[in-house]
């Protein structure tokens, strides 16, 4: 089953042809990871899927055009993880991952008991109940990441977006936030959609890499016949060697001139 | 594995609190006790407050005031007292309602330009040889009120000018260029009539002087239906507090509701407006204070904003006209008294979450 389709996907912002035809499909139950130098387009193409950037092309989220979706609607089939949270100062975890439940309420209404006891498992997955009282302001960065998935959980769609998930965590906490995202996917059935900009940790955790180079789809495929010294020379200028480890491939920049 | 402590899951999601609601009503009742008893001429509060409950039905208490004493409680004080009732809660509901949907602690109910266009309004009527009517129609009030919601549609419409996205940021702006362009005119027409600059002073520093029950009965359903329109997007503010693109993608359809949130405080802003003058600083001080107090989410600031605003408004209007009695001092000296310093302590504490 196809969790998401783009056909010749067009985001052009203030004349400026940021995704450039975009095409790709990613099944359902598969993790796809778009990486790609800076200014690619991966950001906006995740934004074009949630109706945030004006697109042209077709976007299908299981079957359905995504045009033709009420925001709420939308918001029932695609949750996102945003790279840079707005947090409301003062706002507790339990009320921030309540938030997921939106599209299920309607537009004056209050959360039901249901939505309650949804946002509380979505914080049990995540073993955050203990922070549920917490605000969220006062939270370290690999916890407010956790908050953040957790309030994707609780909106229940089945199409997860994470805009660069590991940003400004330790490594430690990439781990942790990226081996908590794949046993979701696999207990909850979920599509996982990323960008990342660490390929040996995009490599290791996505099924499968989409290269992105100036709005265009140059590579798309296993990470391993991504992820090779010949092409992040040719679209990220870099000096790389890669090693093929025992747990994925691992990327050793090479320093000096080629 | 974190421990979870026994309590963790007996969290229970932000309500309004019956504790809170109760301090909101008390506070009402009292300001309001206080509001009808003091004044030039002092009336007994337990005779008051018997003289009000002999007015409700199944309930009959001597007062003992005299006639001149009831007539000074119903004609003069109570309508009075309502007024700043209905003011106070409906520019504390728009302040607090603008600073959820442009995410702003700074703003007011002001914001977009509504003050400077019931001034200019105003300025017209006033500099054309106005005459008080005392109908339902008076040009004073009617103009403050077009100038005000004239002024904030202007300002929405130009927030989305050059087919830019309608961004709190740009509505701000619109708000400062229409405000700046309106006080220029308003200020070119009072320095062409400087004879009747006093009664556009009086206007722009508020009062409720010239209160009576058929400004009540003007305002009462612009109260009911602005606060019932707020109130109802009260859990929709907490989400916008995330941001236009994740309240977006959580399903909310942001520009529609901000249209509706900012058409019904501006609504609200000029109907106080209009029989009020420009009280400044309630509709900051207030919901700040809530929120400091009773928590951040807009469901428990935007109904004790209704309470508390009200009672806040009530007092100002007392010292308003006390203080210096029997002479009035503009209540809108009062709440900028009370309120430029609170303005100062809110700066310091946000920060950097203003804009």
């Amino acid at each position: 089953m196809t969790a998401l389709t783009c056909e010749g996907v067009v985001v052009e912002i203030d004349d400026r042809r940021i995704v450039d035809g975009v095409s790709l499909t990613v099944q359902h139950g598969e993790w796809v990871c778009i990486v790609g130098p800076n200014g690619a387009g991966k950001t906006t193409l995740l934004r074009a899927v949630l109706g945030l950037a004006p697109a042209r092309g077709r976007i299908d989220v299981l079957g359905r055009p995504l045009a033709a979706l009420r925001p709420r609607d939308r918001a029932r089939l695609v949750a996102l993880v945003p790279q840079v949270p707005v947090v409301p100062p003062g706002m507790r975890v339990l009320d921030y991952v309540l938030l997921g439940r939106t599209p299920y309420l309607s537009l004056l209404g209050s959360a039901r008991d249901v939505d309650v006891d949804r946002a509380r498992a979505s914080l049990r997955a995540l073993d955050l109940l203990a922070f549920a009282d917490r605000v969220v302001d006062s939270l370290s960065g690999g916890e407010r990441q956790r908050v953040l998935v957790a309030r994707a959980v609780a909106q229940d769609a089945p199409l997860v977006l994470l805009d660069e998930p590991t940003t400004s965590l330790d490594i430690g906490h990439q781990q942790d936030v990226l081996e908590l995202v794949d046993r979701l996917r696999r207990e909850h059935g979920l599509t996982v959609v990323s960008t990342m900009h660490d390929l040996t940790l995009a490599g290791q955790y996505a099924d499968r890499l989409v290269l992105l180079r100036d709005g265009r789809v140059v590579e798309d495929g296993p990470p391993t016949s991504v992820i090779t010294a010949d092409n992040l020379a040719r679209h990220y200028g870099a000096r790389v060697t890669v090693v093929d480890g025992p747990h994925g491939i691992v990327i050793v920049p090479q320093r000096g001139a080629s | 594995m974190t421990t979870v402590p026994a309590t963790a899951t007996a969290v229970v999601p932000v309500r309004l609190r019956f504790s809170w609601v109760g301090l909101g009503c008390a506070a009402v009742v009292v300001a309001g006790l206080l509001g009808v008893a003091l004044g030039p001429v002092s009336i007994n509060p337990g005779r008051t407050l018997a003289e009000l409950l002999d007015r409700l039905p199944l309930i009959d208490v001597d007062s003992g005031l005299s006639e001149r004493h009831a007539n000074i409680v119903w004609e003069l004080r109570l309508p009075r007292v309502v007024l700043a009732m209905l003011v106070g809660g409906m520019l504390t509901i728009s302040g607090a309602s603008y600073q959820g949907v442009f995410r702003n602690p700074l703003a007011d109910p002001y914001l977009l330009g509504a003050a400077a266009g019931a001034g200019l309004g105003v300025t017209i009527v006033i500099v054309n040889g106005y005459e008080r009517t005392g109908s339902i129609f008076d040009a004073l009030p009617l103009a403050a009120f077009v100038g005000a919601m004239g002024a904030a549609l202007l300002a929405y419409a130009l927030g989305a000018a050059g087919g830019r996205v309608r961004t709190p940021a740009t509505l701000v702006l619109a708000g400062v260029a229409v405000m700046s362009f309106l006080t220029a005119i308003q200020t070119y027409l009072q320095q062409r009539n400087a004879d009747t600059i006093r009664e556009v002073y009086m206007f722009i520093l508020g009062r409720l002087t010239t209160a009576g029950w058929d400004e009540v009965w003007i305002l009462m359903p612009y109260f009911v239906f602005t606060s019932a329109l707020l109130l109802a997007h009260r859990r929709v503010l907490d989400v916008l507090a995330v941001g236009d693109q994740e309240a977006t993608a959580l399903g909310v359809p942001v520009t529609r509701v901000r249209l509706v949130i900012v058409v019904g405080a501006s609504l609200a802003t000029a109907a106080a407006v209009s029989v009020s003058g420009l009280i400044g600083f309630v509709g900051i001080i207030v919901p700040h204070t809530i929120r400091l107090i009773a928590g951040t989410s807009y469901r428990v600031i935007l109904p004790l904003s209704l309470l508390f605003g009200g009672a806040f408004l009530t007092i100002a209007d007392l010292v308003a006209r006390t203080i210096l009695s029997p002479a009035e001092v503009p209540i809108g000296v009062v709440t900028a008294f009370f309120g430029a310093p609170f303005f100062v302590a809110v700066l310091r504490t946000s920060r950097g979450s203003v804009g």
